[in-house]
């Protein structure tokens, strides 16, 4: 199949996807509010810690090339995962997205993010025994303009 | 000699009385210097697989001046490498003599004295002579000619072609591959219609199309739907009995240093995972004997790719205009891979000789080697090309707008008197109190004593978004701007340099610590008359060259004319250089020419 029509179909898919999980989801919506990533993580988990793990990938660039839509990945090779989020630090509102990962569903999505400024963009997998396993990367936001 | 590092090379050259000669580990025997043409044809063959590489020529078709810089400072693991060297401790690290020829060539030492009497460097009609005599003698079908990019820009002509004059130039040339840079400040179209005009393969494995717009069909002739490539990533070459990989990697950072409205559905980066992929795939399935990059990364960037990514043998690079006359190895997982990096404006050609035997590259020569116009004879075919394409321009092109008695150069770090110039330009004709111009590369000098030319103005100026403007700027903002792009410049991770130089300022006067981090580099932000600057105070600043919006005024070679036209004469220029923080043993500055 052309990559074209993959996409089409996948985009389609995807939309029928949500729309039947949708009953079945948390609600997360105050954890959108907080103004400070760990305030954000503490009404999502509680008092648990979010260790490195080398089964987190989280592909962002390095210099974002346009702040207001930079592409991110986000997936994970730990089998018994049940949740992702997305936290942008230095956002005005640093969590950006939360997945629920239902059994069945391959842990990785692609999305794009506004964001203001230089920041480390963190993203945070809970499997199902409660434990929180992460990965962290900067992405730098520059005025640009200079290149030789 | 291969088992001798660099120390005890130079010291066994010394103790053989060879020292003061320009030898350099792994360089062709008889090349040590060029003083006279025939020291051209003697370069030895070596090997059985040659490559010629030529990059960053911006356009110059005629041979120019072009001073090499004062200032270009390393620091962290980049402390006193190559590229970070400059004049007096760069002629003694390469054995380099007063007055001689390769002073001229390679540093900013005596170059009033040096240019008087070597005069210009470069020309494309002079670089065609060069190559056809080097492929000539090694063999048509075991050499191949590379282009790194940036050369569809800097001049007059190839504005007003939109790049078209050096395509054919390239054609005429005979270059087999290449990739760009500032080839993408024209539009998406018209940079693949140009590339349909082009002989040679264009390779670029960094270059992805959006994926919506690929999804939308916006763009045409998309090499690969399913990696979502624009550009053919490598291509594979025959060199006599042997087979060679060549793979593109063009500027990572085009979108973010060049305006992405001209290339709204491409996508840039170094990408170095996609890099190590498909050097694993050309390993095992096209069997090559060697593996060669041609990069516009930059020069620390491919070093810092060099150890990242493990199986290409070198790396042809370019971008920050480096003249470095050795190939510098670079260890990694998986043995060694070269970089070598070719200068700029046409002032050299690189020489890469390589000995392939039993699927590998067994050993090599490689030579920098410059291009003495006034040594070299043109090429006629190239020579009454260039005549044509000028012919429309000439009279333009060659009207005297100013003279000079004090030399005008860009490169360098921090401001140049051309710059100067522009800054200067920008504050008295649009009545500002600070003046920006972005720290490029590209650029050539003018001789002191020298007439000052449209055309000269051009090769600073000549660019897709030239316009000018004049805005109200909080005084925090101007001290956002200049931490900002000098964390692009000195920031501690190479991935991170986007290779340009600190933006160029006019009335204003600041110091810097470029080892710090953002933030804390730049203090002491005070305009001319000493009044400080003040966070929430607004100054008027006039800049060219807006990456994010056109801006709405005349574009600035305009505004330079008009202010040489009133000067008629420049005496001398005011250089606006910041006071420097922590480089007094920097072997990348000269201290004896740096004023602040």
């Amino acid at each position: 199949m052309e990559r074209r029509s993959f996409i089409k179909f996948g985009g389609v898919f995807a939309l029928a996807g949500t729309a039947a999980y949708a009953g079945f989801l948390e609600d997360h919506s105050k954890a959108f509010t907080f103004e400070k990533s760990d305030k954000a993580m503490n009404n999502l988990y509680g008092s648990a810690k979010a260790a490195s793990s080398d089964k987190v990938t989280l592909t962002v660039p390095d210099i974002a090339e346009n702040g207001a839509a930079v592409p991110v990945t986000v997936a994970t090779d730990l089998k018994d995962a049940v949740m992702m989020t997305l936290f942008v630090e230095k956002n005005p509102y640093p969590l950006i997205a939360a997945w629920e990962i239902h059994e069945g569903t391959i842990p990785e999505f692609s999305t794009r993010i506004r964001m203001g400024k230089t920041s480390d963009v963190t993203l945070v997998v809970k499997t199902k025994d409660g434990k929180l396993h992460m990965a962290k990367q900067q992405v730098k936001v520059t005025v640009g303009g200079c290149g030789g | 000699m291969s088992s001798l590092n660099r120390r005890e090379f130079f010291y066994l050259m010394s103790v053989l009385g060879l020292g003061g000669t320009q030898v350099h580990a792994k360089s062709h025997k008889k090349i040590y210097g060029v003083n006279k043409v025939e020291d051209y044809s003697q370069l030895e063959n070596f090997g059985n697989a040659r490559f010629l590489h030529i990059t960053d020529t911006h356009a110059q078709l005629n041979p120019v001046y072009f001073r090499e810089p004062s200032v270009n400072l390393g620091l962290h693991s980049n402390f006193g490498e190559p590229p970070h060297i400059v004049g007096s401790h760069f002629a003694k690290r390469y054995g380099i003599k007063p007055g001689s020829r390769m002073e001229y060539a390679l540093t900013c030492l005596n170059y009033e004295e040096n240019a008087e009497r070597f005069n210009r460097v470069g020309g494309f009609a002079q670089i065609k002579t060069i190559v056809d005599n080097l492929r000539g003698r090694f063999g048509e079908d075991k050499t191949l000619l590379l282009d790194g990019g940036d050369t569809w820009q800097g001049s007059w002509t190839a504005l007003k072609t939109r790049g078209k004059d050096m395509v054919e130039a390239l054609n005429i040339l005979g270059v087999d591959v290449c990739t760009g840079h500032w080839e993408f400040t024209y539009m998406q179209n018209e940079i693949l219609e140009n590339l349909k005009l082009l002989d040679a393969e264009f390779v670029a494995q960094n270059v992805l199309v959006d994926e919506v717009a690929l999804m939308m069909g916006d763009v045409p002739d998309v090499y690969d739907e399913s990696s979502g490539r624009q550009f053919k990533p490598y291509t594979m070459k025959k060199m006599g009995d042997h087979t060679v990989a060549v793979i593109g990697q063009a500027f990572p950072y085009t979108t973010i240093a060049n305006p992405q409205r001209f290339i709204p559905n491409w996508s840039f980066g170094i990408r170095p995972e996609k890099m190590q992929e498909l050097v694993n795939h050309i390993r095992e399935k096209e069997n090559p004997d060697a593996v060669i990059c041609v990069s516009h990364n930059g020069y620390d960037v491919d070093k810092k790719m060099a150890y990242a990514v493990t199986g290409i043998d070198f790396i042809m690079g370019g971008h920050t205009h480096d003249g470095v006359p050795e190939a510098y190895p670079v260890k990694n997982s998986g043995g060694v891979t070269h970089v070598i990096n070719s200068g700029s404006n046409g002032k050299f050609v690189s020489v890469l000789d390589l000995d392939i035997k039993n699927k590998k590259v067994q050993d090599f020569r490689y030579t920098l080697l410059p291009v003495f116009s006034d040594l070299v004879p043109e090429d006629k075919q190239m020579k009454s090309y260039i005549e044509n394409v000028r012919a429309p321009y000439k009279a333009e092109l060659e009207r005297t707008i100013a003279t000079t008695d004090e030399t005008l150069y860009r490169r360098g770090n921090f401001n140049g008197t051309f710059d100067q110039i522009i800054c200067d330009a920008l504050r008295e004709v649009k009545g500002a109190d600070i003046s920006m111009s972005p720290g490029f590369r590209w650029g050539v000098s003018v001789p002191m004593g020298h007439e000052i030319t449209f055309e000269d103005i051009a090769t600073q100026t000549a660019m897709t978004y030239p316009e000018t403007y004049v805005r109200e700027v909080k005084g925090e903002d101007i001290h956002r701007i200049l931490e900002d792009v000098a964390d692009n410049l000195f920031n501690k991770d190479p991935f991170l340099q986007q290779g340009g130089d600190m933006v160029r300022t006019g009335g204003l006067s600041y110091t810097i610590d470029p080892a710090q981090e953002i933030g804390k580099r730049i203090s002491k932000l005070e305009l001319s008359n000493g009044e400080k600057i003040e966070a929430g105070k607004n100054y008027r600043l006039a800049g060219w060259s807006t990456v994010g919006s056109q801006a709405p005024g005349e574009p600035v070679w305009d505004t330079v004319t008009t202010y040489l036209q009133d000067r008629k004469h420049i005496k001398n220029v005011n250089l606006e250089s910041p006071d420097i923080i922590g480089v007094k043993n920097n072997p990348g500055i000269e201290h004896s020419l740096y004023k602040s």
